[in-house]
């Protein structure tokens, strides 16, 4: 063959080659940009919650998570594991990850301090959080797609716990807690701030030492009357200032404290309640965990109130609510204490008086007026009533008690609830299944014979019987 | 075809006729065996530590069989070599080409044939390796579908293996060249996201994609993805094509 022939199959040989790596490329691409997975584990481990699925079948903004993150750290692994199963899912979340240590200058316009940070963008909005899990990661894209604020306002100036406070009476890491699920937390005086809140706004009373003015209480009903939620958290001490404003929405703060056997078996005493017996309300329907309430006072409904009151959990059968004195030994005197279960939480719904309604509906028009405009005006819920809760301790959400069991997470239940944030979600992290298998001492033996030894032995014995049957052929 | 299933058989009998498959096999499963018990005696060990936390979440897949498959993925690296470095090598050191190239059989039939019995004997060689974690799953409470993706992954990473083992081995006629060469060029292809990022550019996507072993993470973990699927089978069948270029190419440069 001669040399020009040569070359042009050698040209033609490398142009093939050339061609086919463009072509399989492609495809490589094609199948990477719609692929799909099957996820064969037995607890599902590799696949996102119904509730995220569904939450991204409904995106309809873009939406940029940056993780910020060491390269080829297990944490830029684990991101880029959680975030490919949402960048399959849909075409409106992409992600990047961010090595601080090679890219400074963007970490600093992002103002990372720490490695591990995750931020999420859409439009102008930008929300951070420093939780690798499903859940956090769906709510950071629930809170930056979310069309606007829900406030949650603490009251001040009549001893409240503070925002701002890290002691143990304080209440700074609710208040964390909340903003990390994207709400806007303040603290101020109720009449200072009444003009501010909305049907948005949900106001706390985060336990007193002092009763409210007249003015400030009268607020109080005509937020509540008008759509708006106030979240109230009073101590048994503090019960009287506001036995009046509580008995017009049919709830009964009643006298005494409650003592509950039970929670000693947790290692508490008993002046803490162990509350793990929730009705079928929504805001606690799917709760599980117990709370623990210390020096907690007792409610009961009533009807004929402004509201219709609803109880939400309560303690066990053997817990009872103490009337007398609190001495060294306290025990159940059934002609004068209350027998459990004693309610501790209850909430009352109020319908919107009939001024405030046109009030709401006139807002609804001008909503649906600002949607045919192209702005989106969510944020405005079409709720029509009020909402009063009340829980019978203050304790629980203070940053000595927040952490026992499910006490912040019940807070947190609770304010989603009050503000119609039921979209925040409460996603569980997915562990594997753990195993039951023991080695006894004759399995390991047993194992080691077989894996290592038996399985290799017969596969080098069959080599030599094949290869001396070779041999003598 | 029926060229191609001549070859193949030729090529499966010699195989097992060979000393030198039965220790690469053999190591390759004692290797594997006695880190799967290793495995085992560590997760009995971490059982006893944790008895109080009954849901800690440990179980003897993710403690026991994802480590041992991934350390098997590592061994393929170096037993796929040594098995693919004769497929072609041995005919052009013993100049048999010749015969082939002026009998009726074509380079594709060739290819499939010789391929195929890699393909055969790299099944029975994973099938030896997983013989241990199947009784696992058979005698425990260990998750069955995990392992056969599991199983799956590496079938299709030793298949890449050696249509890379392959193409190599077509172009020397130096069996220890080809294996040296092949080692080189597979552990490439295993490292080479480190100079891509999933993330990045669309050149270091697609350097990030190109690895070997970023697509088997999945199988192991029990998910099958249709792009590792189809990534596995693109990487094969571009090499196969390389092989039958190459084979070609000996006809007309003679």
């Amino acid at each position: 063959m001669n040399r020009k022939r040569r070359i042009l199959y050698g040209a033609n040989a490398v142009v093939v080659a050339v061609v086919l790596l463009g072509i399989f490329i492609a495809v490589g691409y094609f199948a990477t940009a719609y692929n799909k997975t099957f996820d064969f584990t037995e607890e599902k481990l590799f696949s996102l919650d119904p509730q995220t699925e569904k939450f991204l079948e409904e995106l309809d903004t873009d939406v940029r998570v940056t993780g910020f993150f060491q390269k080829n750290s297990p944490g830029a692994s684990r991101f880029l594991d959680l975030m490919k199963l949402y960048g399959e899912k849909t075409k409106r979340v992409t992600y990047r990850l961010i090595d601080p240590d090679e890219d400074p200058a963007t970490a600093k316009s992002y103002g990372i301090t720490r490695y591990g940070t995750i931020i999420a963008e859409s439009g102008e909005k930008t929300k951070r959080t420093f939780e690798l899990t499903e859940e956090a990661v769906t709510n950071l894209l629930i809170m930056v797609t979310r069309k606007g604020k829900k406030r949650v306002f603490f009251t001040s100036g009549h001893g409240e716990r503070d925002i701002r406070s890290r002691d143990g009476e304080g209440i700074a890491f609710v208040a964390d807690d909340l903003r990390g699920q994207g709400f806007e937390v303040e603290q101020g005086n109720i009449l200072e701030k009444k003009d501010e809140w909305d049907e948005n706004t949900l106001v706390v009373i985060p336990g007193t030492r002092k009763g409210f003015l007249k003015e400030e209480m009268k607020v109080l009903e005509e937020f509540i009357e008008s759509g708006g939620n106030v979240l109230a958290l009073i101590d048994p001490e503090e019960k009287d200032y506001f036995k009046e404003f509580l008995d017009k929405y049919g709830i009964v703060y009643e006298d005494g404290v409650i003592i509950d056997p039970s929670s000693r078996i947790f290692g508490g005493t008993p002046i803490i309640a162990l509350v793990s017996s929730y009705s079928g309300h929504p805001s606690v329907r799917d709760f599980k965990l117990a709370s623990f309430l210390a020096l907690a006072g007792g409610l009961k409904t009533k009807t004929g109130g402004k509201g219709t009151p609803e109880i939400l959990c309560r303690t066990g059968r053997g817990a009872w609510l103490e009337k007398g004195k609190l001495l060294h030994s306290v025990r159940f005197d059934s002609g004068k204490d209350v027998a459990g279960p004693i309610t501790v939480a209850a909430v009352s719904t109020v319908p919107v008086r009939e001024k405030e309604a046109e009030k709401a509906s006139g807002t609804e028009k001008e909503s649906q007026e600002a949607k045919s405009k192209g702005e989106s005006n969510t944020s405005k819920s079409s709720k029509k009533e009020g909402r009063l809760l009340v829980v019978a301790d203050s304790d629980f959400v203070s940053n000595h008690y927040k952490g026992f069991s499910g006490n912040g997470d019940l807070f947190l239940n609770l304010v989603k609830w009050m503000l119609s944030e039921e979209k925040i979600l409460n996603i569980k992290p997915k562990k594997p299944k753990s195993s039951t298998y023991f080695l006894t001492p004759t399995a390991k033996k047993l194992w080691f014979a077989g894996a290592v030894v038996v399985l290799p032995l017969f596969i080098f014995a069959t080599g030599l019987v094949t290869w001396r049957i070779r041999r003598k052929r | 075809m029926r060229k191609a299933g001549a070859i193949f058989r030729k090529e499966v009998r010699s195989f097992f006729y060979s000393p030198i498959a039965y220790a690469v096999v053999g190591v390759l499963v004692a290797i594997t065996g006695y880190i799967f018990y290793s495995a085992l005696v560590r997760f009995n060990m971490i059982k006893i530590n944790m008895f109080r936390m009954h849901d800690a979440g440990i179980n003897l897949n993710n403690v026991v069989l994802d480590p041992v498959f991934y350390d098997t993925a590592v061994f393929l690296l170096i037993t796929v070599p040594l098995i693919t470095m004769r497929l072609l090598a041995e005919e052009r050191r013993l100049k048999t080409f010749v015969f082939v190239f002026t009998s009726p059989v074509t380079p594709a039939e060739i290819i499939a044939g010789k391929y195929l019995s890699y393909l055969a004997v790299l099944f029975a060689s994973l099938f030896f390796v997983f013989l241990p974690s199947f009784v696992l799953v058979a005698t425990s409470d260990a998750s069955l579908p995990p392992v056969l993706t599991g199983f799956l992954g590496l079938f299709l990473l030793g298949a890449s293996f050696g249509a890379v083992g392959l193409f190599i081995s077509s172009l020397t006629e130096n069996q220890i060249v080809a294996a040296i060469l092949t080692f080189g060029v597979l552990v490439i292809f295993w490292l080479i996201h480190l100079a891509g990022d999933p993330t990045g550019t669309p050149l270091q996507q697609v350097l990030a994609n190109l690895s070997l072993i970023e697509h088997e993470r999945d199988f192991i973990r029990g998910i099958v993805n249709t792009k590792d699927l189809v990534f596995y089978i693109l990487f094969t069948a571009y090499f196969l094509v390389l092989s039958y270029l190459s084979i070609e190419s000996r006809r007309w440069r003679g």
